[in-house]
């Protein structure tokens, strides 16, 4: 994958601290991608112009975007990917919280099933001690 | 029970749209469906100043958050089952819905489900 989609109701704001995080991630938010045109746009659509471009969708619409997706499933024609967020797991004003997620889910990309590529997105762990030091250049 | 003509004469910013076979209030050219505005105001606790920063770069104004809220204060049957079921999703319904969908990060060691 190249990058994310953010879905209108996920804060713009997310966008510049991925790319803060990761300058050689593709990441836009819907209000502004391909100049907003698809702010009138179907989610179908939406999903399909982003696998178009090999962005995965990030939204928070657990009501309409899974029987969407399922269906999409089905019929054979799977997106690129789609992250969902869950509201009760990392609440949408959570913003520093969903970028340290999609950080790591671009960094380290989590291998989307090709034949079922969504998931859903947990708070990151923190870092190990090993990892931490790995960071800051520290060598055991 | 009020007609279409009335709705869109007290909500001329509120249209229809068909979702999953379902008709679904939205505000045209904002990505939003009512509900959405309805879930986000009230994850804020109602404060509109927070909303309208969280809706940053979107073309929506204050006055059409006010429109979408009054619209689903006047059609709460329509609006509220919604957004409860959006606010209540657990993991095992999502599950229900997209059998197939992991977690992410998979660390074995993260997944439990409450995270509330």
């Amino acid at each position: 994958m190249r990058g994310f989609l953010l879905d209108s109701h996920v804060t713009a704001a997310v966008v510049p601290g991925v790319r803060r995080a990761l300058p050689s991630c593709e990441i836009d938010h819907l209000s502004t991608w391909r100049g907003g045109a698809f702010l009138h746009a179907s989610d179908e659509s939406i999903i399909l112009a982003a696998s178009n471009e090999d962005l995965v969708f990030v939204t928070y619409d657990v009501h309409s975007v899974p029987p969407l997706v399922h269906r999409m499933v089905a019929e054979g024609r799977p997106p690129v990917g789609i992250a969902l967020g869950v509201p009760r797991v990392i609440r949408p004003s959570d913003a520093g919280k969903l970028i340290s997620v999609l950080v790591r889910l671009f960094a380290k990309p989590f291998p989307f099933d090709p034949a079922y590529p969504v998931v859903y997105l947990r708070p990151s762990p923190k870092p190990s001690v090993k990892e931490r030091r790995g960071r800051k250049g520290v060598v055991d | 029970m009020a007609t279409l003509t009335d709705r869109s004469d007290l909500f001329p910013h509120v249209s229809t749209r068909t979702v999953n076979d379902k008709p679904e209030p939205y505000l045209p050219g904002t990505g939003l469906a009512v509900w959405e505005i309805v879930w986000l105001w009230r994850a804020y606790e109602g404060d509109m100043d927070a909303l309208m920063e969280h809706f940053c770069g979107l073309p929506i104004t204050r006055e059409l958050a006010g429109e979408a809220l009054a619209y689903a204060r006047t059609y709460p049957d329509e609006i509220d089952p919604v957004v409860t079921a959006v606010e209540t999703m657990t993991l095992e319904r999502l599950r229900e819905l997209l059998p197939g969908i992991q977690p992410f990060p998979p660390d074995p060691e993260n997944d439990a489900e409450p995270h509330t």
